[in-house]
């Protein structure tokens, strides 16, 4: 037989678990405590030396937005700066009525604050054997280089940006595109550089230089 | 004048906008068609002298990528 205050020191009293899912744990030496269930998803962490549920944090892309080209430029704007990194693709897109290179700007930025070197190479010859790999500085934009006004380019590009949002440093990019010209020949060119500005990138602008953008799809991605 | 045309998708608020562009758009605009006319002449220039050259060596344009470890 147990005295009240015997039966308290050595058992857990069941009245303590008042919820389906309901955890106990401790919360002191000796001081039994509930824990509620979480959201479903949720994983048990630690926080200030107890148990508590959250939401995981995971890796991965994060679809942020699709955007339909169209215009002299397309400006995607209102960019969360909650992600690590972004990556975007433009896929199928071309210039009308002529060429015109390809380019982004960051924060609709037109200064002379973007560096990049760029390399390119085509299967017709060897068109960019002098004119590639180049060093450019003091651009307006980071340029890729001329696309054709052919609706079968098939033109792909890929640009990432790490690091976008922080207001501290100068922010990196890496960009490639492949695209198929007039007369089947392939185009392929491999870029990096930086826009001088510490500012966080809230806003991506796309253009072919003099001409507008006849298509061509705009995906961002945010990255944990 | 009319102006051309602008796209702009706010993603925060899911708009998408399509105007004119605006002065300033618009300089900046012509500007960079005149920066692309220039690069594209000095291009034409640089293949120019660069035939010339080849030319005046008597070679051709892969022996001239040979010598110089090209692809």
């Amino acid at each position: 037989m147990y005295t009240q205050t015997q039966a308290n020191a050595a058992f857990i009293n069941d009245s303590l678990l008042t919820t389906t899912g309901d955890i106990i744990y401790a919360s002191g030496a000796n001081t039994p405590a509930r824990r509620g269930i979480g959201s479903s998803g949720d994983v048990l962490t630690v926080s200030g030396g107890v148990p508590t549920w959250a939401t995981p944090v995971t890796g991965g892309m994060t679809l942020l937005s699709t955007t339909s080209m169209s215009g002299t430029s397309t400006t995607v704007s209102g960019i969360s700066g909650a992600y690590n990194q972004l990556v975007i693709t433009v896929s199928d897109f071309y210039p009308s009525p002529t060429q015109g290179s390809f380019f982004f700007r960051l924060n609709s930025d037109s200064t002379a604050n973007a560096y990049r070197y760029l390399e390119q190479q085509g299967d017709s010859g060897s068109p960019y054997a002098t004119a590639s790999p180049q060093w450019f500085f003091n651009a307006n934009a980071f340029y890729f280089d001329a696309t054709q006004n052919n609706a079968d380019s098939n033109a792909f590009a890929w640009i990432e940006l790490p690091n976008y949002a922080d207001t501290t440093v100068n922010k990196f990019a890496r960009f490639q595109s492949s695209w198929t010209n007039f007369g089947g020949n392939k185009q392929t060119i491999f870029g990096h550089g930086f826009w001088e500005n510490t500012s966080a990138v809230t806003s991506i602008q796309f253009s072919h230089n003099g001409q507008t953008t006849a298509a061509g799809t705009i995906r961002i991605w945010g990255v944990k | 004048m009319t102006t051309p045309m602008v796209k702009i998708h706010n993603v925060e608020t899911g708009e998408e906008t399509e105007r004119s562009m605006t002065a300033e758009e618009f300089a900046q605009w012509e500007a960079d068609i005149a920066a692309s006319i220039a690069k594209e002449q000095a291009k034409a220039e640089q293949t120019i002298a660069k035939q010339a050259l080849l030319d005046k060596l008597g070679i051709t344009q892969e022996e001239a990528q040979l010598l110089l470890g090209g692809n």
